[in-house]
């Protein structure tokens, strides 16, 4: 999918995984279970940066974004244990797909215990009231784009999974499609409604600010 | 001035670097015409620009480097509880079940005894806290398991 992509204009990068990264992973969470610590060491670094990543969205704090990472990861690995025994020797556990999930369910609660973010009543927002380049300039860069994170966790759910796993994490939409439980086409219908969504506040805030 | 309806869609997946070779080749020469679209493909990317999360601080990078060793010293403690929880789980039920044998027939001598058998309430109760199903109930599982599910914990 990705070879016949020429890269993005933005700065969004996708990484896709290859297949044997999965049965890699089931195979190191059997040997993790069967006692050897280097597979263990080797399923977190394999995966730490995206958990981390994904966290970061949710966490403003650099020690929570770490706690609420190595909760996820605790639970992975809990749940492949009980699959894996269940399972029998042949098992295959989607490992990562189940990581992913924990963490944004842990990244949301996590989100609305700290009330960090105030829950606005979401506007159903007309298509047609874009705002401009310039007018977006005009908001100071910080604060457009501290408006433009907070904007993220007051989208409805499932576009802000999308969105997160998207931008945040840099998931193909099969994957996502695939960690959320969904189509590829309703992944992608998620993020387009989120960044009209997204453009929309922005610009609303825009107006709002203009002289 | 508003973008054109039709590319509206094509305009996201151009941001989100979803086009394929050829249609964001057809993207971009629509783009070099229309204004319009051109201003609302910016839109976009600064939009999406302005959603992704600021690069880690020092901190933050801090906090990642020592994430394995934590997770490993957290696992091992997990490991270190569940393993006093079955164990004591497994001490209780032993103990339980040791109980039964002595009550149960001392109670049934007493009946027999007496040649008047008489259900007594407190040796049904211990049976019944005895019996294996008790220790299959949904609370104990959960204290055993409460780490582990994976189901969605509402919005």
């Amino acid at each position: 999918m990705a070879e016949n992509r020429l890269p993005p204009p933005g700065k969004l990068r996708l990484v896709h995984r290859a297949p044997a990264d999965e049965l890699g992973d089931t195979e190191l969470c059997r040997a993790f279970l069967a006692g050897d610590e280097t597979a263990f060491g080797e399923l977190i670094r394999r995966h730490q940066d995206l958990v981390f990543e994904i966290v970061r969205r949710y966490a403003g704090r650099a020690d929570d974004a770490r706690d609420l990472s190595q909760r996820a990861f605790l639970k992975a690995f809990q749940a492949a244990r009980r699959a894996l025994r269940r399972l029998g020797g042949s098992g295959h556990v989607p490992f990562r797909a189940w990581l992913l999930r924990i963490v944004i369910n842990l990244g949301k609660n996590h989100a609305r215990q700290e009330r960090r973010w105030q829950r606005a009543p979401v506007e159903v927002l007309d298509s047609t009231s874009v705002g401009t380049p310039s007018a977006l300039d005009s908001l100071e860069r910080s604060e457009r784009e501290k408006l433009a994170r907070a904007a993220v966790l007051l989208l409805p759910r499932g576009q802000r999974e999308v969105l997160t796993l998207r931008i945040d994490g840099e998931l193909a939409f099969a994957e996502i499609a695939e960690v959320l439980g969904i189509s590829e086409n309703n992944a992608k219908v998620h993020f387009h409604h989120a960044v009209k969504r997204l453009k929309a506040l922005i610009a609303k805030k825009v107006r709002e600010e203009s002289p | 001035m508003n973008p054109c309806p039709e590319f509206e869609s094509a305009l996201i997946d151009r941001a989100a670097g979803e086009l394929s070779d050829a249609d964001r080749l057809a993207v971009e020469r629509h783009l070099s015409e229309c204004p319009a679209c051109a201003a609302e493909a910016e839109l976009l990317d600064k939009t999406l620009a302005a959603v992704a999360l600021p690069p880690r601080a020092a901190e933050e990078r801090a906090a990642l480097s020592s994430l394995a060793q934590r997770t490993s010293l957290a696992w091992r403690r997990s490991e270190r509880t569940r393993s006093m929880l079955q164990g004591a789980a497994a001490g209780f039920m032993a103990s339980a079940a040791a109980a039964a044998l002595i009550l149960v027939p001392l109670a049934r001598r007493g009946t027999a005894a007496n040649h008047a058998y008489q259900a007594d309430p407190t040796v049904a109760a211990l049976e019944r806290w005895a019996s294996p199903s008790a220790f299959g109930g949904a609370a104990f599982r959960d204290a055993l398991s409460e780490d582990t599910d994976l189901e969605d914990e509402g919005e």
